[in-house]
């Protein structure tokens, strides 16, 4: 059936529209980012859309450079937040995947434990701050309280859930006669999981890895709990951004989360050919 | 095997060089660890054993061995030559106030963290915690045994809360032992023992030592009440001259003159959000009685459900008219940058405003050199006028019982808290910290950081300031009437409905912490209220 003209130019209007107030917020950051100081707030007529006087001053201040306008300093700069982030989300990420992937496949193919899929989920249905409290006595009790293995550890385990559904479902939607054919030829159960299944999940486990691994980066109230100066994250440590002299420090938490948003991007960019198949994996039943 | 005795020329230098070495270093050393020698020793005043150096009036800030300061140092070094000190102690800090202990002040001066670890060799270890988290922190230390601080840093009325989880030491026995002077008649804290009482005790028993003064102070622009223009206008408008509110009903009439939005301009922005705005609805309710109106009668009953109370939140509520739209999201952060941009004829704050925004140095305010400060507005009553600010927030620090030496943490508080030392301290613009002794109000240099002006306005608003609840069940209490309040302010409650059922979740607060163990912390708290009343005129 042949979809109007009219139709079509109704439908990609709705989406310039929806993508026009999407890109709103990620304009303005972009944007604020390269804002002077006295750019930042609505005084007046001074707030634009566009910065008037494009400056990097923002990003020389998160890094630890003093600059004219910002007369503040800060304790501690951006760079060892991004390094916390990137080492905890990454670690976090790993953990997740490789513990999920694995736990996915065999509930799926050997069907052992009916309810583990259920337990496993259980972390996730409480509200995050009740099951953060024993989290935190333990975390002390093994010394892991700011340390960045304690961080990509706790990553690893809140996000295990999320992995091992996803997995779950995208091995249960697998043809299991192209395991079995391989297991006729002779080859083993590990060869077969790691030469055949998991080749051909590259596009759900990117996907996955894409979810687990954002989901880790923007957390904010684990790494606020269990971390105290030494790797404090990026969320935890943006909030800081604020002083007496100016209020908060908007143009700066902007020039950080521009810095923010890269990762992800970069991660996105680098699997987008495995993403569309890993997202519309199973969409069609055999 | 043979040994020979034979010594050459060279072997002799060798030696004596050795010798000389060591001789020297021995001399050099013990010139840096001789008992009693502090920092910049050459330098002081005779008589006085530490303190800063390096800049003029330095020997303002100095201090001789029978002081508050001097005990407290001399008592560290005695630990120190005992063994039994550790190498560092660990203070949780807000973000915002570290400057005022690592940044040099003024220039030529070390730094507080460098003068107490020349003088007494022990590391400061300053550990910062982003703001509003300091209670979490401090509960989660405690809680979990961490032991990732030696002193808490917290606001002032979680002092009670945090006595009772036994978690801080109670320092009665070193307050005895070394004497901080906090009562000196001249020096001390505003409103001698009661002040003493107020911002470090709980229950009769010392567990703080106050490092702040956040009495709630209130700013105007000099500039707009200033203008002939504005003041003709406001004549016309209001039958009364333009000048700094004496009443809550000046207050409204001059903020709703001065709103402007279009222009970019709010009547006032004192805060309306969670967490800071009940400050400013208890500045209106506290002042409907004469000297005041309590927020509990001494026997534990709540006194907000009333018509005062109801007055005051309707009050509250109509207010936001001449606020930001978004009034009820502004934090102090939100505040500050709009002051700075000169977006408010009026605002209620912290009294280290002017410090940071009628500042020369912040080139990003625009309100330098047009700043004022007023006392408190209030209501006339029986022929006076009974204006009253609040204490809201205030640092305190507490030592914790995981502490390694919990005296030496006391000891490194007693110095800090001092009158000279705090004063050398609060004026130091890098920190949030602010002035609350007699001391700080007639120093130099905290006049020149906080402005002629202003000094003035806080040692009198201080006079006029109520705290606020600051017994067990202090964040339950609070967290009560802020949700009620922000119901009655979003227009899911009305002003009756929110002080209803504020009093009935403090009714049962009451009962769930036990009534007899809160009528005597709220006697004490009620006895810390002032009772001064301002002439009409």
């Amino acid at each position: 059936m042949q979809r109007s003209v009219i139709f079509e130019l109704i439908r990609y209007c709705l989406v310039l529209i929806a993508l026009f107030f999407a890109m709103i917020p990620v304009f303005w950051m972009i944007s604020m980012a390269f804002k002077p100081i006295a750019e930042w707030t609505a005084s007046g007529a001074d707030l634009t859309w566009w910065p008037k006087a494009p400056t990097l001053d923002n990003f020389r201040f998160i890094f630890g450079q003093n600059t004219n306008a910002l007369i503040v300093e800060l304790e501690r700069t951006a760079g060892r937040a991004i390094l916390a982030s990137l080492l905890s989300s990454v670690i976090g990420t790993l953990i997740a995947m490789v513990v999920g992937t694995s736990a996915a496949y065999g509930l799926s193919r050997y069907n052992y434990g009916k309810n583990l899929p259920l337990a496993l989920i259980q972390l996730r249905l409480f509200p995050p701050l009740a099951v953060m409290i024993p989290v935190m006595i333990m975390w002390t009790f093994l010394n892991l309280v700011d340390t960045w293995w304690g961080l990509s550890l706790i990553y690893g385990i809140v996000t295990l859930p999320f992995s091992f559904w996803l997995m779950k479902t995208y091995f249960d939607e697998m043809p299991k006669e192209i395991e079995e054919a391989a297991l006729v030829e002779g080859c083993s159960r590990f060869r077969v999981f790691t030469r055949i299944t998991l080749p051909m999940m590259a596009g759900p486990l990117a996907s996955s890895a894409l979810l687990v691994f954002i989901l880790n980066w923007s957390d904010y109230l684990i790494a606020l709990m269990l971390t105290t100066r030494e790797w404090v994250t990026i969320p935890v440590y943006m909030a800081s951004l604020s002083s007496s002299m100016t209020g908060q420090l908007y143009g700066a938490k902007a020039a950080l989360g521009l810095i923010a948003a890269i990762p992800p991007v970069i991660f996105g960019i680098a699997i987008q050919k495995h993403l569309v198949r890993g997202l519309t994996f199973g969409a069609l039943k055999q | 095997m043979t040994i020979s005795n034979k010594h050459t020329r060279r072997d002799a230098l060798k030696l004596g060089g050795k010798s000389a070495l060591l001789m020297s270093g021995a001399v050099l050393g013990t010139s840096f660890i001789r008992p009693g020698r502090s920092f910049a020793a050459d330098a002081l005043e005779p008589g006085m054993i530490g303190g800063p150096t390096g800049f003029p009036g330095a020997e303002l800030y100095q201090y001789g061995p029978d002081s508050p300061e001097g005990r407290a140092i001399e008592a560290v070094k005695e630990i120190v030559g005992k063994g039994t000190a550790p190498k560092s102690i660990k203070l949780a800090l807000s973000e915002g106030s570290i400057g005022q202990l690592t940044k040099p002040f003024p220039e030529g001066a070390p730094s507080i963290k460098d003068l107490w670890e020349k003088e007494t060799g022990i590391t400061l270890d300053i550990i910062g915690i982003p703001e509003g988290q300091g209670f979490t922190k401090t509960i989660q230390d405690i809680s979990t045994k961490a032991g990732a601080y030696d002193i808490y840093t917290l606001d002032y009325n979680r002092l009670g809360d945090l006595a009772e989880t036994g978690g801080v030491v109670k320092l009665d026995a070193y307050v005895e032992k070394h004497r901080p002077e906090w009562d000196h008649p001249t020096e001390g804290y505003v409103g001698g023992e009661q002040g003493v009482s107020l911002l470090n005790k709980y229950s009769g028993s010392y567990y703080g030592v106050s490092l702040d003064g956040d009495f709630q102070t209130w700013i105007y622009r000099t500039d707009l009440f200033g203008d002939d223009k504005e003041r003709r206008a406001f004549q016309s408008k209001y039958g009364y001259e333009l000048q700094q509110p004496r009443t809550w009903k000046e207050l409204d009439d001059i903020a709703a003159f001065f709103h402007r939005p279009d222009e970019g301009l709010f009547g006032c922005t004192d805060l309306r959000n969670q967490g800071w705005g009940y400050t400013n609805w208890y500045q209106r309710y506290v002042s409907t009685g004469s000297p005041n109106r309590f927020l509990w009668s001494d026997d534990a009953e709540p006194l907000i459900n009333s018509a005062e109370g109801v007055m005051a939140t309707q009050e509250y509520i109509d207010s936001l008219d001449y606020h930001s739209p978004d009034a009820i999201s502004w934090g102090w952060p939100e505040q500050y940058g709009n002051m700075a941009s000169g977006g408010t004829a009026m605002t209620c704050a912290f009294s280290n405003m002017p410090k940071f925004l009628d500042n020369a140095a912040n080139e990003g305010s625009k309100v330098t050199g047009k700043m004022g400060s007023m006392l408190p507005p209030g209501r006339e009553i029986d022929g006076k006028l009974v204006r009253r600010s609040v204490l809201w927030f205030s640092l305190t620090s507490a030592v914790s019982t995981q502490a390694e030496n919990p005296e030496i943490c006391y000891l490194f508080l007693q110095w800090l808290g001092s009158s000279k030392i705090y004063t050398w301290m609060t004026a130091n613009p890098a920190g949030y910290f602010d002035p609350f002794q007699l001391a700080n109000f007639s120093d130099p240099l905290v006049m020149r950081t906080y402005h002629d002006y202003h000094v003035e306005t806080i040692k009198e608003t201080v006079r006029r300031a109520v705290p606020t609840i600051n017994y067990p069940g202090a964040t339950a209490f609070h967290n009560a009437l802020d949700e009620n309040l922000m119901a009655a302010l979003t227009g899911s409650k009305t002003a009756e409905q929110a002080m209803a059922d504020t009093e009935k979740q403090w009714s049962r607060i009451t009962r769930r912490t036990g009534k007899e163990k809160l009528v005597a912390a709220i006697r004490a708290n009620n006895a810390a209220w002032p009772t001064i009343l301002d002439p009409l005129g």
